[in-house]
């Protein structure tokens, strides 16, 4: 349905005021002693917020992934393989979000009942993880449902070690602190050649969708989707900005931090091992509390650990 | 069928025809070359010309995006009493500017669609059954854009030969930062913040209808760029004779695509010249055919929004309601 003028603008606001109210929500959720998610990041621009809760997760199932006899389920659920479209670029896109732990488990536990299948392709679980395959088998299936709600669960669990950012150039600014982590030394390049590098990313992604996704109110995405590319830009000048710098940030990411260190290696660390260490930084803190949860949820489904032990995992 | 039936079905069918033709390259470049055409036709009407000239950013958007058959026409019927009086505004012409994108990708799905028929029918289809437009996209990228040499419409499309490259390294940026990990994260925050646009995301309260509108409306990573790299970087012969030559893809020939390459490189293009290639471009490419069509809808578009057809009308000569597109 088409809405007037007035309509959209309201639609707009009014989703500043929902974010607005679901971080009033869920701080009163708190204090009424409920099991609550964290509040939505607030930035108020279309991008918001920048990509350190996708590292966090990404590390996190690096880590999880070398996880002692981790079923079969879990492994796909959270493929980190961004060639694949399955389930891996499923989990780490949910990230935080409004549902809680309570509400997440019943999705699990029901695929934990009746195992993996996909009714709608009646297609196998290898067909659906061939990198040859073109995507064609990806849709629907309990894979991507088990997908979201995992993602879901962490999702919260990783934002409460997420980077705090005031803005989106703030976060830029702090998502460049952790590629400088990432790439270690490298040659001097110029703020010009990194934006471009940045913005010549973007055709690529934009092509391996085909298409954007419009909202159902089309006619207000179409203004939100104007704003979110002067955002990209926005970011992407402030990200370049913060790269360069002499002395980048690294009180949220420490390269030298056990749990980065793991995550970064090729070679296979025991999870009980890795767990006794402690973390240096808030990121590295983030990828123990995931791999303790993963590394719960993995006990669960093998029906070690209730699920009340899950529960307090991801507290 | 009653109009909440048809509106459901078209709304419907936004997220459920998912592998419909959709190259971004070639899309972002039919509509760039029908508004280098529309721009000189005194038939297409001012407000859609000045909205994308002053967006154009947006409407290349619009030609990348989904929707058309849902939302070209009712954006141009919202706004067009406010052309010429205080109310129009920046919102009318970012919303005007998605609209010529909007229908410009319909004028390239339905010109291009049916041939793309051709590799879903090889009984081993290489890399993919998409083989069609990976190659189409690899011979748009050098012929319309120079293999980045010549810079699209909008300023913050950024093209290069990086574009259809192997961690795009060739870009000097990529001695300085791991190009393979940036993308990676990168990608995510594209992904994630495109998905902070969508309605359901807040809206939405139910966990189990959550999830549905999640796996639909995420912008999945579908195509592996390894298939549009190699068609670039090593295009097959046996490939490119039957996905581009045999079907004639492109002509850089065609009278109406040299006029849209003179436009494109900034030199006046004449009305009569237009006018005149427009006529025999359905003997030409079908990268011609999809240039005339395109700006046969903007007329449409231009008679929708001077009332001289109504929706209906509109909708049949746009060819919304045969169907097809997405």
């Amino acid at each position: 349905m088409i809405t007037t003028e007035e309509n959209i603008q309201r639609e707009i606001h009014r989703r500043d005021f929902l974010r607005f109210m679901g971080f009033v929500g869920a701080g009163m959720m708190v204090g009424m002693g409920q099991v609550s998610a964290t509040p939505m990041l607030n930035f108020s621009t279309p991008v918001k917020a920048g990509f350190s809760s996708l590292a966090l997760m990404d590390d996190t199932v690096k880590l999880a992934l070398n996880i002692p006899s981790l079923v079969q389920p879990i492994k796909l659920a959270i493929n980190p393989d961004i060639q694949l479209p399955v389930a891996g670029n499923i989990a780490r896109l949910v990230g935080n979000n409004s549902f809680s732990v309570s509400q997440w488990m019943p999705i699990v536990n029901g695929i934990k009942s009746h195992g993996l299948h996909d009714p709608k392709k009646n297609s196998t679980l290898v067909k659906q993880i061939n990198p040859l395959s073109d995507g064609e088998g990806a849709l629907g299936g309990d894979v991507q449902r088990l997908a979201v709600a995992v993602g879901g669960l962490i999702g919260n669990v990783l934002e409460k070690f997420n980077v705090d950012a005031k803005d989106l150039a703030d976060a830029a600014k702090k998502d460049a602190a952790i590629m400088r982590g990432i790439s270690g030394k490298m040659s001097a390049i110029t703020d010009a050649e990194l934006q471009a590098l940045l913005k010549g990313i973007i055709p690529r992604s934009l092509t391996r969708f085909h298409t954007f996704i419009p909202a159902d109110n089309g006619i207000a995405w179409t203004q939100r989707i104007s704003k979110w590319r002067i955002d990209m830009e926005t970011y992407i000048a402030a990200f370049a900005k913060g790269y360069l710098e002499d002395k980048p940030d690294t009180s949220f990411y420490n390269s030298k931090d056990p749990f980065i260190i793991a995550a970064n290696s090729n070679s296979t660390m025991d999870t009980e091992a890795l767990l006794t260490n402690k973390a240096i930084c808030k990121y590295g803190e983030g990828l123990k509390k995931g791999l303790h949860v993963l590394n719960t949820l993995n006990q669960y489904w093998t029906n070690k650990v209730t699920e009340e032990i899950v529960i307090k995992a991801c507290a | 069928m009653s109009f909440f039936l048809s509106s459901f079905l078209k709304a419907k069918s936004i997220v459920t025809k998912r592998y419909l033709m959709s190259e971004h390259i070639t899309h972002i470049a039919v509509c760039e070359d029908i508004v280098h055409l529309a721009n000189v036709m005194p038939t297409v009407e001012k407000s859609l010309k000045q909205s994308v000239a002053h967006y154009p950013d947006e409407c290349q958007m619009g030609s990348a995006a989904r929707g058309n058959h849902i939302f070209a026409l009712p954006i141009i019927e919202k706004y067009r009493s406010h052309w010429n009086t205080p109310q129009w505004n920046e919102e009318a012409e970012i919303a005007y500017a998605f609209s010529v994108g909007w229908i410009c990708h319909r004028a390239a799905d339905l010109q291009m669609k049916p041939i793309y028929k051709v590799s879903k029918s090889d009984e081993n289809p290489p890399a993919s059954k998409k083989a069609n437009r990976v190659y189409h996209d690899a011979v748009t990228l050098h012929e319309v854009y120079g293999d980045g040499k010549i810079p699209p419409l909008s300023p913050r499309i950024i093209l290069s030969t990086a574009t259809f490259e192997q961690d795009m390294r060739s870009l000097p940026a990529t001695k300085g930062i791991d190009q393979p990990n940036l993308e990676r994260l990168l990608n995510g925050l594209i992904q994630r913040s495109l998905l902070d646009q969508q309605d359901f995301l807040d809206d939405e309260k139910d966990i189990e209808k959550w999830i549905a509108q999640f796996l639909t409306k995420q912008q999945r990573l579908g195509d592996n760029l390894q298939w549009y790299i190699d068609a670039y970087q090593h295009p097959v012969a046996e490939r490119t004779e039957r996905y581009v030559t045999s079907m004639n893809y492109y002509n850089a020939n065609d009278s109406i695509i040299k006029l849209a390459r003179a436009a494109q490189q900034g030199n006046t293009i004449p009305t009569t010249e237009v006018t005149n290639a427009l006529k025999t471009a359905s003997t030409e490419s079908q990268y011609a055919q999809a240039l005339e069509r395109g700006c046969r809808y903007l007329e449409y578009a231009s008679q929708f929004f001077r009332k001289e057809i109504d929706q209906a009308k509109a909708e049949v000569v746009i060819e919304i309601s045969m169907g097809g597109g997405e």
